[in-house]
Order: structure tokens, then sequence, then C-alpha cells
């Protein structure tokens, strides 16, 4: 952190809200229906209505309401605190007639006397802040016993699974997070527990998501594969205006990746529970541990029928039906160059359906044997034999056969046959 | 001089035009490329600069010489290839070693010919002028790539104009970037060189200059329309859907080899079930102008096998800014065509096929270019046609986001203007000396210049003229005796005098061959210096005759000294060359400081001049050959019949193919000899 002290990042992060200009786009984000922005709302607005309990709900950082005004619809009295009076103004204006209580307040440091609510919820808000420990402690101190705290940070556990398996250092994946503008708070699951544990809450979930949101979530296992970049952006941004696509990327947070562990997805959801209940805090780490090492080899039926609820059969139906529209198949198939090596292993054989299992091995193989085609034509003229021959004035004429080479060789070994 | 080497597409040549008019410079290309062709060549020396083709920097006969290196260094590769095993790649890729083998040598030395006469002829470049910059079109194909690596190798600035708004996946052979920056068409081309990981100040957005066209085209829109419509023989009443080809590149395994057949397909079916549902339509196919063969006959029978009747569409494979101008709605496969049809304010349609995204996605959602798959095409093509609401949205949703691909009208301005901040800054400015007009080189002090212009290299097609071989030659005009030292290699035991006036040449020239003067013809006093009257049996007189200003008296002086079966050869610039006389028709007349207004040349010829030039001398020309000007190479005519050469301006009638030959030549190489009669009334001795 370049400004050299927490204090001036954290109101650097709070003032940014209060320019009109960001919230006139923070609002646009709610409403708009653009790349992934309708299903990470989704994502995230289904957790906070299916776990919110009672109808007293404080939303903390409440910017333009994206997470509460869905609950005044189910008669809950809503709460609203925000730095920004202008994010105020417009979280009164989506929220049309229904009643909201909006004042202005910092997150960590609120105007309610202790246990005054039954669900504490916040999007988008810890991410921003690297004091999150006092400011959690601040916000257990306003849910009574038993109520809820609901609220979404980025993993870290994500990041250091990815440094190990890819050997990149962590400080190297997370350069571009280190400027004030881009700054973005990780956290390890079990510091997140232990700091739970610490203020008397315990687990009730820790949901990963952002598997496939793209934008600011990045997904750091599809480094350097075909799932990345401009490209990547690309292609998910499809889910606004294709349904199928849409329905797939909804099936994978919420079906899939929602049930995996805090390594697999760059983001996760807490909800915490203001109880003290430290067996249930060992519990959930245990579980999100032994999974963690089930899926270092791959996702399997085995591993799915101990982490999906319910009838793995009729998942493994639905999966299979989202793979048969072929915009669907592609992009798994762009997800699976990160993952060619456990395709290699038999992975997918229990899982898939045959064809499905041939196109994204047909995909990979296409993209292995470009990888390894480009490799050739640019070393096979460095042997020094090869390389005396092609030296002209200091300059490699077999660099310039490149592109000749590239077409003949991949005619050559048979990559545009048929089934390639 | 100060040059620039490129390789720009003759689309181009506008930058060039721009670049010249801010910078006189020299543009060295190669054949094939912008400048290389008479309309282009001209464009540039009207806004100041010149041309010179790479190749002709190579003496005549060198390219022969490459050849056969070529065929050596593939040997070389063949037998260094033998042992080799490539397991990590034949096993990935399930391809015999024998196989690989194969396609690495099949056609190499065939393949290295064109790189390594691009190398030498810039190394011929590099050592004769000061090259500021290299620019090419594409820099990991052949000879683009190598040009840059060429450009890198020796910290000359080297910068890649795109030759398109890059779309998709950078695959392959694509992904990598040799040059200095790629200026880009629009922010949207920049995206897959981001992920390559090249930053954003190396990709400065310049627009396509080949788009600057479209801002007149459409101020005459209705006009173009009668005009492609009546050229075409269209149906005034219905409205013109342009289809636009596309083709497998076959460079990523993920290519799809019948993507042609296959869109092609799914476009005729969308016009057959739009014509169904009584929609009147024009059709015209534009397929690419590598197509123009064989395109139409593959279109007619996938027409028949859809059910379309071979006249129920037009076929086209130019003129695409126009068509585009003219059309109501295109359809393409993820092409440049849907953006110029967005500049055009034309509805664009783009067919989505699979490999849209195996090699892309090339737009995103909300990049303003309707996606339509086969099955919905029909439909698209016929809301855009029929419904005035979708048609709006379509052009909206377009407008707003034309500015991710398109930087207005200008961009061959803005292109030179960037290519002139890459250049390299001479090292001298011109306040020290360097001209910035070809003029000023008849003030400076050539003698201790090696680089005045001439090429350290021999003149051997000249040899190919003599009719005995040499014992005794005097080269005129020597310089650095490069042509005296291939003489002395192929005709062991001959005797070679040079005459030079440059100090430094002579200096080269005197480790090169037996003597050199330096004085001019007329002071030597051939007796002091040991020659004896009737011992030259040789003279060469290369690219001398033009320099001199009383070249008749020299032949005489000469005459005495030589044997009486002496052989003159000479090469000698023509000035009846059609460019020249087109430039005089135009009212130019412009010295430069190479060519064949070599601001230095002082004597003019044409063929027959050249023989009267002889004959009045006392010597006959007895052959003669020409060098002829590849900038005419796209000047023909019939081999056996006169016939008229429209060249705008100018209409030359009734040409013989002989004269034709002789108006398409850059220089005439002449062979004289003695005649045996006395000269004519100014002999002196």
């Amino acid at each position: 952190m370049p400004m050299g002290s927490e204090e001036s990042l954290i109101a650097w992060k709070t003032q940014a809200w209060t320019n009109p200009q960001t919230v006139a786009w923070y609002a646009q984000r709610m409403n708009e229906n653009t790349g992934t922005n309708r299903l990470k709302n989704l994502v995230e607005i289904e957790l906070c209505l299916r776990h919110a309990a009672g109808d007293r709900v404080l939303d903390v950082g409440i910017g333009t309401g994206r997470g509460s005004i869905p609950l005044l619809s189910r008669g809950c009295h809503v709460t609203g605190v925000d730095s920004s009076q202008a994010m105020l103004d417009q979280c009164r204006r989506e929220a049309g007639k229904s009643p909201i209580e909006l004042l202005r307040a910092d997150i960590a440091s609120l105007p309610f006397p202790d246990a005054s609510f039954d669900t504490l919820i916040s999007l988008n808000v810890l991410v921003h802040f690297p004091h999150w420990r006092g400011v959690l402690r601040e916000w257990a101190r306003v849910v009574r016993p038993e109520g809820r705290l609901i609220f979404d940070v980025h993993s870290l556990d994500h990041v250091e699974a990815v440094s190990r398996a890819h050997a990149v250092p962590v400080e190297e994946l997370l350069a571009p997070e280190r400027q004030t503008e881009r700054y973005t708070l990780r956290v390890r699951a079990e510091d997140l527990v232990d700091e739970a544990e610490s203020l008397g809450l315990s687990v009730v979930a820790i949901v990963p998501y952002a598997a496939v949101l793209g934008g600011g979530n990045r997904n750091f296992w599809l480094d350097d594969s075909r799932a990345y970049g401009y490209l990547w952006e690309r292609l998910l941004s499809w889910m606004a205006v294709d349904e199928p696509l849409f329905r797939f990327g909804r099936f994978l947070e919420e079906s899939l990746f929602a049930h995996l562990t805090t390594q697999t997805t760059g983001r996760f959801m807490a909800v915490l529970s203001r109880t003290s209940d430290p067996a249930a805090n060992r519990t959930w780490l245990q579980r999100n541990q032994r999974i963690n090492e089930a899926l270092a080899h791959g996702l399997s039926a085995p591993v799915l029928s101990d982490v999906i609820p319910g009838d793995v059969a009729a998942w493994q139906a639905e999966l299979n039906g989202h793979l048969d529209y072929r915009r669907n198949e592609l992009m798994l198939s762009f997800f699976c160059t990160a993952f060619a090596s456990f395709l290699d292993a038999g992975c997918g054989e229990d899982v898939l359906a045959p064809q499905h299992l041939a196109a994204l091995r047909r995909y990979v193989r296409k993209w292995r044997i470009d990888k390894a085609t480009r490799h050739f034509v640019k070393s096979w003229h460095r042997t020094p034999s090869v390389q005396e021959a092609l030296t002209c004035a200091g300059v490699s004429l077999g660099a310039g056969l490149e592109y000749e080479l590239t077409r003949d060789l991949l005619d050559a070994v048979g990559a545009f046959d048929e089934g390639g | 001089m100060e040059a620039i080497v490129s390789l720009l597409w003759g689309k181009n040549t506008e930058v060039l035009r721009h670049y010249s008019t801010r910078r006189r410079r020299l543009v060295l290309t190669l054949t094939g490329f912008a400048g290389s062709d008479a309309i282009s060549a001209r464009a540039i020396q009207d806004a100041g600069g010149s041309v010179q083709l790479l190749e002709m920097l190579l003496p005549d006969g060198r390219i022969e010489e490459i050849r056969s290196d070529a065929a050596s260094r593939a040997h070389a590769v063949a037998h260094a290839v033998t042992t080799e095993q490539w397991p990590e790649f034949c096993g990935a890729t399930a391809c015999g070693v024998e196989r690989v083998r194969g396609v690495l040598i099949d056609r190499l030395a065939e393949r290295l010919l064109p790189e390594l006469v691009l190398v030498e002829a810039l190394e011929v470049a590099r050592r004769t002028h000061a090259i500021e910059l290299v620019v090419v079109n594409e820099d990991v194909t052949s000879l683009g790539k190598t040009a840059a690596l060429w450009a890198r190798a020796h910290s000359v600035p080297v910068v890649h104009l795109a030759h398109s708004e890059i779309l998709g996946e950078l695959y392959t052979v694509h992904r990598e970037f040799h040059a200095d920056a790629m200026l880009a068409f629009g922010p949207h081309g920049t995206e897959p060189y981001r992920d390559l990981g090249i930053e954003q100040q190396r990709l400065p957005v310049v627009g396509n200059p080949a788009w600057d066209r479209y801002d007149a085209l459409i101020a005459q829109r209705a006009a173009l329309r009668s005009e492609v419509y009546r050229q075409l023989g269209l149906s005034e009443r219905a409205p013109l859907v342009l289809f636009g080809t596309t083709w497998a590149a076959r460079l990523s395994a993920h290519d799809v080899p019948d993507l042609y057949e296959r869109s092609v397909r799914a476009f005729l079916t969308a016009v057959r079930i739009v014509r169904a549902a009584g929609i009147d339509l024009n059709v015209v196919v534009k397929d690419r102008p590598a197509n123009a063969g064989i395109g139409k006959p593959l279109l007619d029978r996938l027409a028949g096998e859809i059910g379309i009747d071979t006249d129920a569409y037009r076929y086209a494979t130019n003129e695409t800014e126009a068509l585009i101008v003219a059309s109501d709605v295109v359809v393409s496969v993820d092409s440049n065509l849907s953006i110029e049809a967005m500049i055009a304010q034309v509805p664009a349609l783009n067919l989505w096929d699979e490999r849209s995204w195996t090699l892309g996605p090339c737009f995103g959602a909300a990049d303003g270019i309707v996606q339509t798959t086969g099955s919905d095409l029909a439909a698209a093509i016929a809301g855009v046609i029929t419904n005035p609401g979708f048609r709006n949205a379509v052009l909206a949703g377009m407008n707003a986001q034309r500015h991710r691909y398109y930087a207005g009208g200008g961009a061959a301005r803005r292109a030179a203007e960037a290519l002139i901040g890459y250049a390299r800054v001479p090292e001298s400015a011109p306040s020290n000396g360097a001209p910035v007009y070809p003029w000023q080189l008849l003030s400076m002090e050539h003698g201790n210049d090696l680089h005045a212009g001439y090429i350290d290299q021999p003149r051997s097609e000249l040899f190919h003229l003599f009719d005995h071989p040499p014992r005794c030659v005097l080269d005129v005009g020597c310089f650095t005796g490069a042509t005296g030292q291939a003489i002395k290699q192929q005709y062991p035991g001959v005797r070679v005098l040079g005459i030079e006036l440059n100090h430094a040449a002579a200096q080269v020239a005197a480790g090169r061959i037996d003597r050199v003067f330096e004085r001019k013809i007329e002071e030597l006093d051939f007796i002091a210096e040991g020659i004896q009257p009737g011992s030259i049996d040789t003279v060469v007189l290369a690219d001398v005759l033009e320099h001199i200003y009383d070249p008749w008296n020299m032949m005489l002086q000469l005459r005495p000294w030589l044997t009486e079966d002496a052989q003159v050869v000479a090469s000698i610039p023509n000035s009846r060359n059609l460019l020249l006389i087109l430039d005089l028709v135009g009212g130019r007349w412009r010295y430069e400081p190479a060519g064949l207004l070599d601001v230095t040349h002082i004597r003019f010829f044409t063929k027959d001049e050249i023989v009267r030039f002889f004959s009045e001398t006392g010597f006959e020309v007895v052959k003669m050959a020409s060098a002829p000007d590849v900038r005419l190479n796209s000047v023909v005519g019939p081999t056996d019949a006169a016939t008229d050469i429209d060249l705008g301006k100018m209409v030359l009638k009734g040409v013989s193919p002989e004269e034709l030959a002789e108006l398409k030549t850059l220089q005439f190489l002449v062979l004289a000899r003695p005649n045996g009669r006395a000269a004519g009334p100014r002999m002196k001795i």
C-alpha cells in the first residue's frame, strides 16, 4: 500500500463513495444488465434472502440498497447506513414508496444500541477495507444473540492455493490489488472463523462464488488458460443477453461452486450467527479442508456425492442438459483449459455425458496442439547447427519461417481432421 | 541519404504520402508493396519523397547467387535435422518424426530466398543510407517479421501499422510482438494484445488509413448506389444485402476448414427463406480478391444445393467500400466488414459460427454488432429491411460503440505523424550539413565521402556483354573498384586500370585493382602513366556518360589508346522512360538524390541517341540490352501487335511491342566497338 497508513486507505475508500459520479455508476450497475452483473446481483441477493433471520435488518454501507430493498417486500424493517449522503439519496429513490430508514454513519462506528437487529447485511463493503477485525467486532455488537451477519469478502485461500499450484508467489499474484484504487481485502477462511469465534460468533455457511463472474472477481485458477483476459470477459458478457448461457452461469455458481471451498473461488459470502459454537466452527473448517484435499484430484462423482446436497444423478442430468447448448459447452471448454491435467487423469468420466466429455477433450487437445506447435516452430531452429545455417547478418531466418511452418505442421499433425 | 524501409501494403500509400510531405525521405520498399507500382510511387514523389526498390540495390546476377546460397543453407538444415527426434512435439501431437522432418525441409530453399534477398538488400541499404524507421503492415509473416527482426538487430525503430482490427484471439503465430509499437484502428483491436501482456502505450490508436475514404463515399451515397446497381444489374426496387465471405487461415487447430462453405450455405439459406416470405432482395456476395478465379463456381454449386438460381445473386471481389456504402444490410462472419458497415451507417449482422468463440469471441454482447446464428439470420435480415424500428435500434447500437473500433477520418495523417514520432532522430541535424534538397548535394564536398549514394557492388551485368575475354581494362568512374575486382576474379591475368575522383573510393579501389588514377580523363597523361596507344581492349562506363559535361570528347580522347577490337561496355539511363515522360506531361521534372533525374546528371539519352552518340565519336553499337523499370511492370500490351497505352492524361497511340519495351526501360546496357572510320570533325588527336 503506497499511502503508508491503513487510516488513509480507509479514508480514501470511504470518500470514494461520496462522489456523485460514483453513485450514479453504482446505481446503474445495480439495475443494468450488462456482462455478469445480473448474475452477481442474483447470487448475492439470493444468499441474503435465504440467510436473513427476523425482520429487523441493518444494511451497512447500504449504497443504493440492492441487498436490502428486496427484503422490504418480505415485510422486513430495513435500516441502512452509509458514509455517503449521495448514496443514501439514491437509495431513497430506488426504494420508492417503501419505508426505509436511512442515516449517515461510519461502518466501524454504528449509532445503535447493542443487539438492535436480527440481521446485519453488508454487500461489497468489507472487501474495500483493511480493518475488518475491528469492523466485525462492531457489527457483532449491534446484532442480537442468535441473529445473523451476512457479508462478502475476497478469498486469500484461493490466491494461496493457486500460488502453490502454479508456483507463482502470492505477492506477484496480488501486485495489481496493492494499488490504493484497486485495494481488495483478502481473508483466509480460517482467520475469519478464528476471529468470529473470539467474538462469540459461529459459521452458518461460508459460500464460495464468483467462479465465472469475471470483472473485478478474478479467478486466479484461470491464469494462463483460454479463460483469461478481455476475451474471457467478452464471452462472459453474453450472459447478459443469452438466457441459456446465463442459466448455465447461475448453475455453476449456485449449484456447483457454492458447495465447494474457499480455495476454489476468489470470493465468498460469510453467514455468521451470533451464537458461540466452537464445535460448528471446527466442523465447517474440517469440511472445507477435506473437500480441498478431495479436489486435489479433480471433480469426480464421489466428490460430488459428498458436496452436492440432494440427488446427484439429477444434478448430473441438469449439468449435461446445460451442456447440450453449444455455447455452454464452449464456455466450459475454455474453463477446462485451466484444468487440462485433470481431464487427462480421467476426471469427468463419471460426471459428464460422453459427447460432452469428448467435446471438452477435443477443445483442450486442439488448444494443446496449438501450444505445442507454437513452441516447436520457435524452438527447432535454435539448435546450434540449424541456427548457424539459418542466420544471416545477425537475423534469424528461422523466425521468418514460423508462419508458414505453423500452417504446414498443423496440417501434418492432422489438427483439422474430423474429430481432431 | 535518410531513408525509411516500408513494407506497407498498397492500401497504405497515403501514409507514406503524408510521411513524405512532412519529411523528404527515400522510401525503400520491395516489389509488391506500397511504392513499388507507378501510381503509388508517383503519389510519394509528388509529396516530396522518392522511392527505391530494395531488390534493385543488389547488383544484377546477385539474386542468382543468393538463390544458390538459399539452396546450400537448406541443404545444411536438412543435414542438421537428420538426427533430431523432437520427442516433446511428436508426443504432444502424435505425429511421426519423419513427417515433421519432411515439413521442415519441404520447399525450404524457396522459402529462404525472399528472406535472404531482403536481409542482404537491407544490409546494402544500411551502408548507403541513414535508415530512420522500418514500418511493416504485419510483423509475424515471413518478410514483415524478417524486416522487424533486422531492425531490432540494428537498433532501427520498427513500427507495425495494423492491417485489420484484431477481433479474436491472437492464436499461435500471432502471439508475438516484434515491433516497438503497433498502430491500432481502435481500442477494441488493442485488447487481444493487452491479453498478451503488451502495454497500452505500445498500442496507440490512430485508426485505419484505408477507412479514410468512407467520408467521401458516404457524401455521395445516392450516386454511388445508382452506379453499383447499374454495374451489377440490380433491381432498382429491391434493397441490397451484401454478404462478405470468410475462410479458414488454418493457423490454429481450432480453425474450421470448411468455414467458407458452411457460412455461405447459412447465408444463402437465409436468403431463400426471406425471398420465400415475399421480400424482394438484391444479393451480392463479396469474396476476397484471391478467390476471384474459384469463388464463383463454388458459390454457384452451393447455391444449387440450396435451391437458389445462380442469377439470383451477384458475385464481386473488389470495390468493397462502394458496395458497403450502397448496401442496406451487411452480413459477415467475424469480419472487419461489420466495422466498415458501422462507419458507413449500414446495419451489420454478424453470422455467428462456433469458430467465433473457439478463436474469439470476436465480439462481446455490448459491442454493438448484432449477432445472428444460422437459424435466426433470415429473421434478422427481414427485420432490418422491413421494420424501421428494428433497423434504427441496430444502427443506434452500432453508433454507440463505433468509437471502440473507429477513430474517425484522417487516419493516414495520424499514422504518418505517429511514425515520425517513432523514427530515429538524425544523428546530425540539417544545420550541420545533411541535405534537405537534392541540389544541396552539388555544393557538398564528396571527396572523402563513401556514402554518396553509390554502392560498393560489382556491376557484373555488364560482363555479360563482353564478346571476348578482357586483357586490359579501363574502368572510368570505378568508385571502390568492386567491378574491376570481379573482372580480375573472373578473368585471371587481366590488368584493370581505374579512374576515380572520389579520394576515399579511389583509396579502396587501389587495394583491389592494378592502378587507380585520381584525375579527369582529359588531364590524364597516358604515356607518362605507362599506357601505350592501342593497348586497352576493354572500357567500362558504368553510369558515367550522363555525369560528364563533354562525353563526346571523352570518347574521342579515349579512342587512340584502344585496340582495334576494343569492347566498350556502358550503362546509360533511359530518358524515354514512360514515368519520366508522364511526369513531364504532368509538369514535373524534379531532380532527385538518385534515379533517372539524379541531380548530378547533366546529359540525357534515348536509345536512338545512344546509337548516335557512339556513331558520331567513332564507335558502333553492336549489342544493347535493357534493365527494366520494375515500377512499370503493370503496364502491359500485346506481344505481337501495336497498342494504345492510356495513362490518364497521356495516351500513346500505336505503341509497338519493341517501343513499349523501350518505354519500360530504366537503363540501357550497351556494347560498342571502334567502327574503323575516322570520327567526326571534332577529332583532335
